[in-house]
């Protein structure tokens, strides 16, 4: 496969995430060492080996490498989103305003990922500044800095994946792209190996999500012997043209949503989910939370409204996706109520969003929505999936921070963080509300654009002839339920997210040592948090909005 | 402690680049009216900054010194609101006319599901939250005087809290909040919807419960607050329900929308007056609630509680004006020649007198107070009601058709919003320069007797008390003739501040009284009684504290201000002595009320306004307007002399400007009404009028036991709902917890469950 | 010549012997025998496809996610490493200190 220039700069976010990658190998092993020509006494520095420079060796340089390509790659494909052509390269990918809009917000997520770990993971139990002497010293930021272009590396990986997978149009490919970045998040999980959790919460990941994707490449299989082809064209003729629903057909895409079920982690084949993310580390963490999951929904999204969309003949998926909807935001919310474990409740919320979003998707598939109510209903999702990373992110940047201190096993870890650190506190805070969807954040917006779209949607055919508000409600679509669900669900919600905050302000802390300084960190919580808060209302959020809706207009 | 830094101008460099920032964002094409959003965004976004940084940088060196613990970046955004309604005052006073920002930002739009009578409909993007500015004469006028007066005050806290001990490491929470409280009145004044208006008007009640209760260790303080949010929460109850009401009849609560065309409603229904008038009461009692009237009007006093910038800013400059603005926003609805709804006269009635019934009961109870801060309250309570008392004429002659004498009405009781927040606002801080240095006196003297530096160093002394004072006017030269200038024009003396507007509202609601309505009588004549009784507790209250001999020791230890202090007074000073400048040279009463309703009143300038002050047409006229001079510049001052008045102590000399004063109430200084003050009526003015006796008495018999029965019913009922949810919910969180066994196997079997059932539930559907 | 039927009938039965491995068996090992099973199945699934449309893509899929299978092999046995090397079991019912 050999793109043209014309084709490499369409690909320009994927360039500088494989040039990230080509770094991150490169750069830690640069170093003095020198050729002798043969039969020759003549040496030439060759710079690859030998004893490696003081910056290569540095056990933040690969980190660097990965934020500033994943930052690169982020703004290249925001500057993509309005200009995308819908350029078509080697028959499988076409550069969408789409695809680049999730790219950016994959790319954005590793990047906060990346930067967020370089202050992480040292190699051994003993530390750099632990070292003996000048060698062992020496040996140990060797050790470290290996250890770090390993994580960085994947994180690429991941990025690489989703951001292809976003922009493919072709099922196989998009399954294969799906795989190149779970696999490397399944060695994320257990990227820390030296505790007794990482390599279970590893396993676990592993085992579960394999066999999902195994069941899903099952799944595409049956819809290749349905329709003999996988691009989304051909599929999405053939699933027209059904007068019934083929069995063969409704299996297939049943599998393939179990498949990117775990992916968005919906129940019930989220139970992995919450043993990942106690088991590794909170960075990590949050890019199973943020970025995995808008992959598996756009993949979703790709799959239920790209070619299996419903028409006069079939809605089949929907009634699945509605109960499966209001099952795993009822089991997320509940069991987050009392999880003591912050990076659980978590995963639990992010279990409950997931619910949240594929309530709006069984919308779509429900056949109510005329084109209007399906753009509102896509942006909701979209837009959901987008700020998702800020605050979502943005807790589980917090909870770096303190397991950066060694803390933040328990949920009373949390106790007077305000006291200890009234910034890092109340930005904690904000995440915690946007959660919840408390206005005027943008946890709100986007849910209140969900329930927005969902009540359009279903209430638009029953209300102009009802005549009072009893017989309207009963006039109503059963899916309408799914809006009450999403607010019922919101309210208990804030059960947990408030409980966090009461922690942090009105409890004793139990240290008043202040938190690790890891100023890039810091950084980044800060941003998320005034992002959280302008995303959700005056011209910032008006500005992303238009974005989604130029993205949705080209999927 | 008291060593005066007068070489601290250098603070003010942060100032720069936010008086740069307006001019820059003119230069970069924003539009004038554009720069309303800057002067709310300014305080609001400054008010998270002081609260965090005050929080982090507590006690730090340099934040105390450099940046008077967060009060030098407050004043630096007001600085920008101050600049931003400059210009878009100047920039209307060119232009002449409404200015409505075309785009407002919208935030969310709403389906409306609304009943037409034989079903339900939905109404796609029928309404939106969306917020814009407004800008048209009244909007202008109060935005002059909530910029200029916030950055004031705020310039005059600088001085007044951050020498207190009290206050160290904590003045940051009172420079956020007093931004924040800022932004909450700017916006309300820009508003370009009722809805946003209601917003911020909240937003400044729950700033004003802060403030006030900025003490809150002090009992007293504490309940004060406690007692402003609650009363002013009654009105606002009202105040809400008037806005459903007024979304009812208008389909929006918009001013472009509500004000088009107020007599027809939504579908261009006509608006009933019979439907109108109730809303329109409805927010007249949130106003009352607000703006501290009958009977609502008890919280005012006890907000003395707060620091004195705070009593500045609340009581003269912004919340209780609030009010007033909401009540001059109705003049649309009832102006019968554009637009108005038919029948409407009942409302200018009832405004007018629960106006005149304020102002005397509240020009009698300040007779008795020996606190010099409630004495200002209960003038602003009686000032105040002059002015609903102007609005109410003003709303009933409209209403009847009497545009003319209408607008010269309205244009005076907006006048006279103007003149008394000036005043006031110069009062209180004068005031609240007379109880700080009086503190430090009291304090310096007590730490030479080597008291030690406990913060209450005397229970028995009063530095707010009147009767420890005397004989100031040697000590502070500054304050005495601000203070004097201050009372001068509230209590009206001809061509002084508050004068020109006075006279105006008292002479047509006497026309209105006698020409029209019968029923306005009883307002008119208490507003010449008061109008005379003003006259005396204000002279009162300025012999009292300036004039004698210094009945304390502290008061004899008195030093001058510091800058901060003095700047403010002598701005507001100037600008007090020069309204009727401002009369004649800007045509001020024209501006207010003319510009929008296009009806000229052209000669309303300074000739005409000392015509209708000294030679008005009718007789019956011309004798009220002389009563009323005599009563308020004569009787009422002199009589004050006769009882307080006196000489300064031997060998004290006062400045010339105020000397003069002092020597003519020294001459008159005959009575001793010492037998007076014991008697039943001052002892029930002194209990002000057993409002709160009566108020007590009321909730103990009705509200408290059916808040005893709510808080049964809560902490049985719905609490044991509450706990059954809470019980349940956790319970359940514990069961499906259970599921996650952390067993991969049984991860799978879920998973394949899973699977099968949406297999069942996609062929099953189908099939 | 075999008809794609019965390929394909063939895979289902795979795909099923390697579904109910996956959570009757508790060693690790085999599990991941089993998930190769199930992606076997589905090669089949892409041979019988590409036996009954003629065209290459079904080939070129079934050698693609050969290759997935193999990567998947490579790092599950990485995985599973660690996992022995802290905990000492591969048994999928042991390893259970993340839970709830």
């Amino acid at each position: 496969m050999i793109l043209s220039s014309s084709e490499a700069a369409a690909m320009a976010p994927e360039m500088a995430i494989m040039a990230g990658i080509l770094f991150a190998i490169l750069v830690p092993n640069l170093g003095d060492a020198k050729a002798r020509i043969p039969l020759t006494s003549f040496k030439f520095p060759i710079l690859w080996g030998g004893t490696r420079f003081e910056i290569t060796s540095d056990p933040r340089a690969p980190g660097i490498i990965s934020t500033v390509s994943l930052a690169v790659a982020c703004i290249l494909s925001l500057y993509a989103i309005e200009s995308s052509d819908g350029k078509t390269i080697s028959g499988v990918m076409e550069i969408t305003g789409f695809g680049r809009f999730m790219s950016m917000v994959f790319t954005a997520a590793l990047a906060i990922t990346a930067a967020a770990s370089i202050y992480r993971i040292p190699s051994t139990k003993i530390t750099v500044d632990d070292a003996k002497d000048a060698d062992e010293r020496t040996t140990l930021s060797l050790m470290d800095n290996r250890r770090q272009v390993d994580l960085h590396i994947l994180l690429m990986m991941v990025a690489l994946g989703m951001s292809l997978m976003a922009l493919s149009t072709n099922l196989f490919f998009l399954i294969v792209c799906l795989e190149l970045a779970s696999m490397a998040s399944y060695v994320l999980v257990g990227f820390h190996k030296e505790s007794r959790i990482g390599g279970e919460a590893g396993v676990k990941y592993f085992i579960v999500g394999s066999i999902a994707s195994a069941t899903g490449i099952y799944g595409m299989s049956l819809l290749y012997l349905w329709a003999g082809s996988l691009d989304f064209a051909g599929l999405s003729a053939s699933w027209a043209a059904m007068d019934t629903l083929d069995p063969l057909a409704g299996i297939g895409v049943g599998l393939m949503l179990v498949a990117f079920g775990f992916k968005v982690s919906a129940a019930p084949f989220h139970l992995a989910a919450p043993d990942a993310y106690s088991g590794t580390n909170a960075p990590i963490a949050g890019m199973l939370a943020t970025a995995s999951k808008a992959m598996g929904f756009v993949a979703m999204m790709r799959v239920l409204v790209g070619f299996a969309a419903p028409n006069e003949a079939v809605t089949a998926w929907a009634p699945a996706l509605g109960v499966l909807a209001i099952i795993t935001m009822t089991w997320g919310n509940l069991a987050a109520l009392s999880s003591e474990n912050p990076k659980r409740m978590l995963a639990y919320s992010s279990v409950a969003h997931a619910g949240y979003m594929l309530a709006a998707l069984a919308a779509l598939g429900s056949g109510l929505a005329d084109s209007n109510t399906q753009d509102l209903l896509q942006m909701a999702i979209v837009f959901h999936l987008s700020v998702l990373v800020l605050f979502k992110m943005g807790a589980f940047l917090v909870l770096t921070l303190l397991e950066i201190e060694g803390t933040g096993k328990s949920i009373s870890d949390m106790n007077g963080l305000a006291r200890r650190d009234p910034i890092v506190a109340s930005s904690m805070f904000v995440f915690m509300l946007s959660l919840a969807g408390i206005p005027p954040l943008s946890g709100f917006l986007s849910k209140f654009l969900m329930i927005n779209g969902l009540v359009t949607t279903t209430t638009d055919t029953g209300a102009a002839t009802a005549a009072n508000a009893m017989s309207w409600l009963q006039s109503v679509d059963p899916y309408f339920l799914l809006a009450l669900a999403i607010v019922l669900n919101s309210a208990l919600s804030l059960f947990y997210y408030l409980r966090i905050g009461l922690l942090m302000f009105f409890e004793e802390p139990v240290t008043d040592s202040p938190l690790p300084k890891a100023p890039l960190l810091r950084v980044a919580i800060l941003v998320s948090m005034v992002l959280t808060v302008l995303f959700g209302l005056g011209p910032a959020s008006e500005w992303l909005l238009s974005l989604v809706e130029t993205a949705i207009s080209t999927f | 402690m008291n060593e005066q830094k007068n070489q601290e101008w250098n603070l003010l460099v942060p100032l720069a680049p936010a008086i740069a920032l307006v001019p820059v964002l003119v230069v970069m094409g924003v539009e004038p009216i554009d720069l309303g959003f800057a002067a709310i965004a300014a305080p609001l976004a400054m008010f998270p900054v002081v609260l965090l940084i005050g929080q982090i940088w507590n006690g730090n060196e340099k934040w105390v010194s450099r940046f008077k613990e967060g009060g030098i970046l407050a004043l630096s955004a007001l600085s920008v609101s101050l600049i931003a309604g400059l210009w878009m005052v100047l920039d209307f006073l060119g232009a002449g006319e409404k200015k409505v920002h075309g785009d407002p930002l919208t935030w969310l739009d709403f389906d409306v599901l609304r009943y037409d009578g034989t079903q339900w409909n939905i109404d796609a993007g029928f309404t939106n939250i969306s917020f814009g500015i407004w800008l048209d004469p009244i909007s202008a006028m109060l935005l002059f005087v909530a910029t200029f007066l916030c950055f004031l005050i705020c310039w005059f806290a600088i001085g007044y809290m951050t020498t207190d001990d009290i206050n160290s490491n904590r003045n940051h929470r009172f420079f956020a909040e007093f931004i924040l409280f800022s932004m909450g009145m700017f916006g309300m004044v820009l508003a370009d919807s009722f809805l946003w208006l209601f917003i911020f008007w909240e937003i400044m009640g729950l700033c004003s419960y802060l403030l006030i209760g900025f003490y809150y260790w002090k009992e007293s303080a504490a309940a004060a607050a406690k007692k402003a949010f609650m009363t002013t929460r009654v009105g606002d109850v009202f105040l809400m329900v008037g806005l459903l009401m007024l979304y009812d009849i208008y389909g929006s609560l918009d001013f472009a929308v509500v004000f088009d065309n107020p007599s027809t409603g939504v579908g261009e229904a006509p608006v009933k007056a019979s439907e109108l008038q109730p809303a329109l009461l409805m927010l007249f009692i949130g106003c009352v609630g607000k703006s501290a009237q009958f009977p609502l009007h008890v919280w005012l006093p006890d907000a003395m509680e707060g620091p004195t910038p705070v009593s500045a800013l609340i009581h003269a400059a912004t919340m209780v004006n609030a009010g007033l603005y909401l009540v001059a926003r109705m003049v649309p609805f009832v102006d019968v020649d554009y637009y108005g709804v038919m029948g409407m006269e009942d409302l200018g009635i009832i405004i007018a007198w629960v106006g005149g019934i304020t102002a005397f009961m509240a020009a009698s109870i300040a007779f008795v107070q020996n606190d010099i801060k409630k004495v200002l309250a209960y003038s602003t309570m009686s000032q105040l009601a002059y002015i609903f008392l102007g609005l109410g004429s003003a709303l009933y002659l409209m209403s009847t058709g009497h545009r003319y004498e209408g607008l010269f009405v309205l244009g005076g009781a907006l006048f006279h919003l103007f003149n008394h927040a000036m005043a006031k606002g110069m009062l209180f801080m004068a005031s609240g320069s007379v109880i700080h240095e009086m503190h430090h006196a009291h304090h310096e003297l007590h730490h030479h007797d080597g008291h030690g530096q406990h913060d209450d160093h005397d229970e028995h002394f009063d530095a707010q008390d009147m009767r420890n004072m005397g004989g100031l006017a040697s000590k502070m030269p500054v304050t005495s003739i601000a203070m004097m200038l201050g009372s001068m024009s509230i209590i009206g003396i001809p061509l002084i501040g508050g004068f020109w507007s006075k006279e105006a509202i008292i002479a047509e609601t006497w026309l209105g009284a006698l020409e029209y309505e019968p029923l306005l009588l009883g307002p008119a004549i208490l507003a010449v009684l008061t109008a005379g009784m003003t006259g005396f507790y204000m002279s009162r209250m300025w012999m009292m504290t300036f004039a004698g001999e210094p009945k304390h020791n502290a008061a004899s230890h008195v030093h001058e201000e510091t800058l901060w202090i003095k700047t403010p007074l002598i701005t507001l000073s100037i600008v007090t002595a020069t309204t009727g400048a401002l009369l004649a040279f800007f045509h001020i009463g024209e501006f207010l009320s003319s510009k929008d309703y296009s009806m000229g009143l052209d000669d309303l300038d300074v000739t005409k306004a000392l015509q209708i002050a000294f030679l008005p047409e009718k007789r019956t006229l011309m004798a009220v307007g002389y009563v009323t001079i005599a009563l308020s510049t004569f009787v009422g001052p002199i009589i004050a002399m006769k009882v307080h008045g006196g000489s300064l102590k031997e060998g004290q000399e006062a400045n010339v400007a105020v000397s003069w004063l002092v020597s003519l109430s020294a001459a008159f200084k005959t009575i001793d009404v010492s037998g007076m003050a014991n008697s039943s009526l001052s002892d029930s003015l002194r209990k002000r009028l057993h409002f709160d006796d009566l108020y007590d008495w009321g909730i103990s018999k009705t509200i408290a036991p059916m808040a005893k029965f709510s808080a049964w019913f809560d902490a049985n009922v719905i609490d044991g709902i509450v706990k059954l949810v809470e019980r349940t919910s956790i319970q359940g969180s514990h069961w499906i917890r259970t599921y996650t066994t952390g067993s991969t196997r049984d991860y799978i079997l879920m998973a394949a469950v899973g699977a099968l059932s949406i297999f069942i539930l996609i062929m099953g559907v189908t099939i | 010549m075999i008809d794609p039927s019965w390929v394909s009938g063939l895979a289902a039965i795979l795909f099923g012997i390697g579904l109910i491995g996956t959570f009757s068996r508790k060693n690790g090992i085999v599990v991941l025998m089993c998930i190769e099973l199930m992606l076997n199945a589905a090669n089949l699934n892409f041979v019988a496809g590409a036996l009954n449309t003629g065209g290459v893509e079904g080939w070129v899929y079934t050698a693609v996610a050969i290759a997935i299978a193999a990567a998947e092999v490579a790092i599950g046995l990485a995985i599973l490493l660690s996992l022995y090397s802290t905990q000492e079991t591969i048994s999928l019912d042991e390893a259970v200190m993340l839970k709830n």
